[in-house]
């Protein structure tokens, strides 16, 4: 997992060009930096996607990979934990988080969320954007549109103490 | 002499035929012509010169014809162009034609005649005659050499009030011309020793050397010497015409430096503004630069908050978390399985009760177990949520601060746009203010190579004179040369009679002039300024008393300099008007002064004064004034108005004069 | 040699008058108005001799 060199294809390599590439919104520094992000997203706003069939790639290299490993198998699990694809139990979902190991169905689902994040952040991000101005308001966006939302702030301090109490 | 009308047909820019009548009246005795530059004022002044002395100023002295017309005519037509005076003179009515014909030629060409002019005047019974000997009638009404003091165009009154080169020398000739010195003048200069040509000169030129080569060598060097001294004199002239140039180009341009000073510091703030825009962009790209640098680094944990929030909830409730035994691994248990026996003794066989309870031990222990993964996932959740938990205000406090840097910009960059309209169309000062350096450097140079050129000149002048003497004494020892040595004396003692008693006479006339000066200054100023001619006619004015009425220091000089203008004008006037009277015998005559007002600038006080002072300067007046200057002249001019007219340009070759009767 | 006075008043009688009539007339150029007069210097100096 996370150890081979990752090709985003089609469209899909497209969009992350588009968000990556200094000429055009440049909000990310590398391809990977929103690999890190886009199943986060893909999982919050429920965006899963195929893989598109193109001739346009975009790479992420093995060795940056490797140097994320421990923030991406860390998403992966938080994915594996909550997706609801299948209809799991909590211990099956645990299983699937923790112990099972280069499943194909799993880093299927997994990449599906990086799609339909990548999809969704070229959404908010890219489309409609003219210059560079309106690109960073478009991230400002992102952040404090998701922010008001994060309405209950009770339940953070309870993640906070459950955190203390494990960690 | 007073002017009645002025018909002009076909004058220049006055198409057809065009008349303007001038205000009589002794107490409303001003008539204004409005009339903006080019125009036609400098034309309509002319039109006087042409009519009674047949002459103009004009480049195309010789081509007088409407261009509109002359530019119909077909080869064989002709065209007429002619301009009537009116006048009254020893209350004699007179009028005064001057007409010319231009024909056009077979190539098309169109040619002037001879003019021709006819005088008429009006006996006391009514009848009309004809006047046959009209140049003694002109120059009986108004002599021409001293015409140019009743009429003055906008650039003499300037010079005389600048006290420029040109001024004085306007001034010089007044005297001159006024005084009849110009007999003396023309004969002392006949007579002088200075060069070749002359009585003095051709005489020595004459002296005999009979061969003798020292003498012949002297003669020569006189010769050469004299040319040395011509040539410097004329370079000393050519000097003083550039100078004088330059330092009215000098003068032109500070005026406009002074008058764009805003400009200037518009300017400056303009580049103050580009530099911060500069130093805000740099600062706002550097925002923009760790902006981008946190959201890619903190985004992730950011946005994962709810999702650990739901992920921890979850495990916990499963409740997993103790299940492993400390210490031990799957692979101990693959060992016991191997070896067939329990730590605690008991046989292990797969499939039996040890074996089954080894196997679901083993799911407990790492590498299978993951309650130690689930320690490092909440570790790391606990790590990742703090970052998050900063991120925001993080990414807040930076949006916000790159928001202000583009708000500065934006405005600077507004506010220089609007500086920009403002100094738009205005001079760049900094261009002005380097010609300005330059010109200065190249004006001390030239005072300089002037002062150079002087020095040479007195030393030639000493060379000569001494040069001069031996060669008379040498000249002397020939009996031949007595003659001529004789002769050169009383040439010398007719000149040194003819100056002495020209320079006394000039003095007293420019004392004159002083005098009625400073009359003028004395009425504007209540005796706190007073003039000073000398004998170059460079005036100098003194202010004992510092007068509150003219604090403003650029309206002062501008003022100054008009009213300066003006009490030259009059003073050279009355001069004028003394010596007519007392050449032809007239008692009370009356002259009219054309002029262009120097009413520029708007200085309202001498606006006031000046026309307050009219009626001592002249017994009618004929003005040009600009139409924004009307504005001020307007309040103490109108009364004294009883006609006005207005030069309506139509085209560069046609003017029309609208009339307008004042009430 | 002493300038005759009467002498030289009459010649400033005779220049000045010819150089009036010049300027009206304008007949003259320079040199030839300077020539004129040297004739007129020399005429009455030579009256002595």
């Amino acid at each position: 997992m996370f150890d081979r060199e990752y090709s985003f294809r089609g469209k899909h390599a497209q969009y992350v060009k588009d968000l990556v590439d200094k000429d055009k919104a440049g909000l990310f520094n590398r391809n990977i930096d929103v690999y890190i992000l886009a199943p986060i997203i893909g999982y919050l706003y429920g965006r899963k996607a195929k893989e598109d069939t193109g001739e346009l790639t975009t790479k992420i290299f093995a060795e940056q990979l490797h140097k994320e490993q421990i923030k991406l198998k860390f998403i992966y699990r938080l994915i594996m934990l909550l997706d609801d694809t299948y209809e799991l139990t909590t211990e099956e979902k645990i299983n699937r988080a923790f112990r099972e190991k280069d499943n194909i169905e799993n880093m299927q689902i997994y990449e599906s969320y990086v799609l339909g994040g990548v999809e969704y952040l070229h959404e908010k991000l890219f489309d409609g954007k003219l210059n560079a101005d309106d690109y960073l308001h478009g991230v400002y966006e992102l952040v404090d549109d998701f922010y008001q939302s994060l309405s209950i702030r009770e339940e953070e301090q309870d993640i906070y103490d459950i955190i203390k109490k494990y960690g | 002499m007073l002017l009645k009308s002025l018909t002009l047909n076909n004058f220049r820019v006055y198409k057809g035929e065009q008349k303007i009548v001038f205000s009589t009246n002794r107490d409303k005795n001003v008539t204004v012509i409005l009339g903006k530059n080019t125009s036609g004022k400098t034309t309509l002044i002319q039109a006087f010169k042409w009519v009674l002395y047949g002459k103009t100023d004009f480049v195309t002295a010789d081509f007088l014809l409407n261009l509109e017309v002359a530019s119909k005519l077909l080869p064989g037509d002709s065209a007429d162009m002619k301009v009537v005076l009116e006048l009254e003179h020893n209350d004699v009515e007179y009028i005064v034609t001057r007409k010319q014909k231009y024909l056009c030629i077979s190539t098309g060409e169109v040619k002037p005649e001879q003019a021709k002019v006819i005088i008429q005047y009006k006996l006391p019974n009514g009848q009309v005659s004809f006047e046959k000997n009209y140049i003694d009638t002109i120059n009986k009404i108004l002599p021409e050499e001293l015409s140019e003091y009743f009429f003055f165009d906008g650039e003499r009154i300037g010079n005389l009030g600048s006290n420029n080169r040109r001024g004085r020398k306007d001034i010089a000739n007044a005297v001159k011309g006024v005084l009849g010195l110009n007999v003396l003048d023309t004969t002392i200069t006949h007579l002088s020793g200075g060069d070749k040509i002359s009585v003095i000169g051709k005489l020595k030129n004459s002296i005999d050397t009979q061969g003798d080569k020292k003498f012949e060598q002297k003669k020569k060097t006189m010769e050469q010497l004299r040319e040395k001294l011509n040539k410097a004199t004329k370079l000393v002239d050519d000097f003083e015409k550039t100078i004088d140039y330059y330092s009215m180009e000098i003068e032109k341009k500070e005026k406009l430096i002074s008058e764009h000073r805003d400009t200037a510091e518009l300017k400056k703030e303009m580049d103050k503004n580009a530099a911060e825009i500069s130093i805000n962009s740099r600062n706002k790209e550097k925002k923009e630069h760790e902006l981008k640098k946190v959201f890619s680094e903190k985004a992730p944990m950011f946005f994962m908050q709810p999702l650990l929030y739901k992920a921890i909830k979850m495990i916990e409730d499963y409740d997993l978390v103790d299940e492993g035994i400390p210490e031990m691994h799957s692979e101990a248990v693959d060992f016991l399985i191997k070896r067939g026996r329990c730590i605690c003794g008991r046989k292990i066989e797969i499939g039996n009760e040890a074996y089954n309870n080894l196997m679901k031990q083993k799911n407990y222990l790492p590498p299978q177990s993951i309650g130690t993964m689930l320690r490092v996932f909440m570790t790391n959740a606990n790590h990742f949520s703090n970052m998050a938990s900063s991120f925001h205000e993080e990414f807040i406090n930076i949006y916000k601060e790159l928001r202000t840097f583009k708000k500065k910009i934006s405005d600077l960059h507004s506010i220089n746009e609007s500086i920009s309209d403002k100094i738009k169309d205005k001079p760049n000062i900094g261009v002005i203010e380097a010609k300005v350096r330059e010109l200065k450097k190249k004006l001390n140079t030239l005072q300089r190579d002037r002062e150079e050129e002087i020095k040479n000149q007195a030393i030639y002048k000493n060379e000569i004179d001494k040069l001069d003497k031996e060669i008379k004494v040498l000249a002397s020892t020939f009996e031949k040369n007595k003659f001529v040595l004789d002769c050169i004396e009383y040439a010398e003692y007719i000149l040194d009679i003819l100056t002495t008693h020209y320079n006394a006479m000039e003095k007293t006339i420019r004392k004159k002039l002083e005098k009625k000066v400073n009359e003028i200054f004395a009425q504007m100023y209540h005796g706190n300024r007073t003039i000073k001619i000398d004998e170059d006619y460079i005036y100098e004015i003194e202010t004992p008393i510092i007068d509150n009425d003219f604090q403003k220091k650029a309206d002062e000089s501008k003022g100054l300099e008009t009213v300066t203008s003006f009490a030259f004008i009059s003073g050279i006037v009355s001069l004028a008007k003394a010596k007519i009277d007392k050449s032809f015998g007239n008692e009370t005559e009356t002259y009219p002064l054309v002029m262009d007002a120097p009413f520029s600038n708007a200085d309202e006080i001498h606006v006031e004064n000046i026309s307050k002072i009219l009626p001592e300067v002249a017994e009618q007046v004929i003005m040009f004034i600009m139409h924004k200057d009307w504005k001020y002249a307007e309040k103490v001019l109108g009364p004294k108005l009883e006609t006005m007219y207005e030069l309506d340009k139509q085209s560069e070759t046609y003017t029309i004069i609208r009339g307008e009767v004042n009430v | 040699m002493k300038v005759d006075k009467a002498k030289a008043i009459a010649l400033i009688k005779k220049i000045l008058s010819a150089e009036k009539e010049n300027l009206k007339t304008k007949a003259y150029n320079r040199e030839q108005m300077a020539e004129k007069i040297k004739k007129m210097i020399e005429e009455e100096v030579r009256k002595c001799y």
